[in-house]
């Protein structure tokens, strides 16, 4: 799976790959929306034991996956280890020289949590089906027409542009163009960079002709048809009542009726 | 510039870089608008009746990742129909056919990028023909073809020309020209010759003033009548075919 090519793992057959793409979006939403508002760091562990079911039962590469999680998570580890030292509270644990926050190291190890289990979901949520599949099933959901587009024709044209910048990239090569921390690679990267906006911006023109020649009037019909099935509401009553289920014992617990 | 295509007949637009080949095929589908009068089927191209024009008046553009602009192959292949209002078995029946007709059937599920340029072509083609167009306008079919592929788009439009479709068709290759079309169109931002292939093919002084390249088998012919005087051809032969029976002619 490269950078933008998301659809290398459309075809694997799992549970997740089998439920109806609307209903997948709009459960793992859900429940990435109530892992992410628990207050409880057991809720939190929780919440973080049901995404990685979710993974496993998605049947994604494991490996492939863990890599990718690794850079949001680099964004979510300067938390964890800023707010021991800034959060203040009665509660403290002195290591070193210095005096711990104890309520700091349990807030930053419930924001690593709920960003990690957020960004775990992402993963079923978008590469168990083909992107075009996951935004016509968006589209299902009452997603605007024009954003839905957007992502359809970006992702489109996206591969165009990998492969323009690469031809552009090569032939900077042939003339013996190396990069270097320089100021002239930064103007000969801004030049190429500028062509390729020029020349997206003259392809966008020559596409839209292509469209209307072919009786486009803003509307982007498709062929994609969804269907729900009881197995589709089983698996997402299921997702979604977890969902609920987190907040409720989330509830419980802040109020003190669980330990 | 005047001119006019007979209904059903395969014209060929010949001209060198600049000419204004592309504008001219834009126009046909109203997708430029000019001064001028261009009349489809006998109407008249204009704002109100732009639907019906292109869902008329076919058009292949030179790049083909212009024109496959859907997610996946069956998706593009079903956009012109959907448009045109077309649903359930009746667009199902047209983009199979399409898909066929350019031998892509199995491919109907890939990703544009994941086509092989040729490929993109065809497909391209399957995009307009799905719509089943009366007039099928073309920019450059063939280029950058390989010689299998060539050969299948140039049988195609001779198989829709046979079926009735009026096919306009600006190239450069004036070697296969003369397989799919009856007639050329010369242009350099005017109309410097219109007629039956053969007769615009053999104005070797025209070609050459336009910076066209003559085709091999007139360029041989037109070579043969200098150094065999006592041969004398009644047409320069342009297809294969006629070739032979000159050369056979000549060789006794």
């Amino acid at each position: 799976m490269t950078s933008i090519d998301i659809d290398s793992h459309a075809d694997i057959d799992s549970p997740i790959h089998r439920w109806d793409p609307r209903a997948k979006i709009a459960s793992i939403l859900i429940l990435i929306f109530s892992v992410v508002m628990v207050e409880s760091i057991r809720v939190a562990l929780l919440g973080l034991v049901l995404s990685l079911a979710v993974l496993l039962a998605s049947r994604l590469p494991l490996g492939e996956v863990a890599r990718r999680v690794r850079w949001p998570v680099i964004f979510l580890l300067p938390i964890f280890f800023i707010l021991p030292f800034t959060a203040g509270g009665e509660r403290t644990v002195t290591f070193a020289t210095f005096d711990l926050s104890l309520d700091g190291l349990l807030l930053g190890t419930l924001i690593l949590m709920r960003g990690l289990s957020a960004v775990i979901l992402a993963y079923p949520l978008f590469a168990t089906s083909p992107f075009n599949i996951t935004v016509q099933a968006m589209r299902g959901l009452k997603m605007p027409e024009v954003t839905a587009q957007i992502f359809l024709f970006t992702y489109r044209y996206l591969f165009l542009l990998r492969e323009e910048m690469r031809s552009i990239e090569k032939s900077l090569a042939s003339k013996s163009f190396a990069k270097k921390t320089d100021l002239r690679t930064a103007r000969v990267i801004g030049t190429a960079l500028g062509m390729l906006f020029v020349r997206s911006y003259e392809r966008s023109e020559r596409i839209y002709r292509a469209m209307a020649s072919r009786g486009y009037d803003g509307a982007l019909p498709s062929t994609v048809k969804f269907e729900m099935k009881r197995g589709d509401w089983a698996k997402s009553f299921a997702v979604a009542g977890a969902a609920v289920m987190l907040q409720l014992i989330d509830f419980a617990s802040n109020q003190g009726m669980i330990i | 510039m005047s001119f006019s295509v007979e209904r059903g007949r395969s014209v060929a637009l010949l001209g060198p870089n600049g000419a204004g080949k592309s504008t001219l095929l834009l126009h046909m589908n109203g997708l430029l608008r000019g001064g001028g009068t261009v009349k489809i089927l006998g109407r008249k191209v204009e704002e109100d009746n732009l639907p019906w024009v292109r869902s008329r008046v076919g058009m292949v553009f030179q790049d083909p990742d212009d024109q496959l602009f859907m997610p996946n192959l069956r998706e593009d292949v079903a956009f012109g129909p959907l448009n045109l209002g077309r649903t359930g078995p009746e667009m199902e029946r047209d983009v199979s056919w399409a898909l066929e007709a350019v031998g892509l059937v199995d491919l109907e599920g890939k990703s544009p990028h994941h086509l092989s340029f040729g490929q993109k072509k065809r497909a391209a083609l399957a995009t307009v023909l799905s719509m089943r167009p009366e007039v099928l306008v073309m920019d450059e079919p063939t280029s950058n073809l390989d010689p299998r592929s060539k050969r299948a788009v140039v049988s195609l439009i001779r198989g829709l020309q046979d079926s009735g479709t009026t096919i306009i068709t600006a190239t450069h290759d004036v070697n296969i020209v003369t397989l799919m079309a009856d007639e050329i169109l010369l242009l350099d931002k005017r109309v410097v010759g219109y007629g039956p292939a053969r007769e615009v093919l053999d104005k070797r002084e025209v070609l050459d003033g336009l910076g066209l390249e003559v085709p091999i088998l007139v360029d041989l012919f037109h070579s043969l009548r200098g150094c065999c005087d006592h041969h004398h051809f009644h047409e320069t032969p342009i297809t294969k075919e006629e070739a032979l029976e000159g050369l056979k002619k000549i060789l006794g």
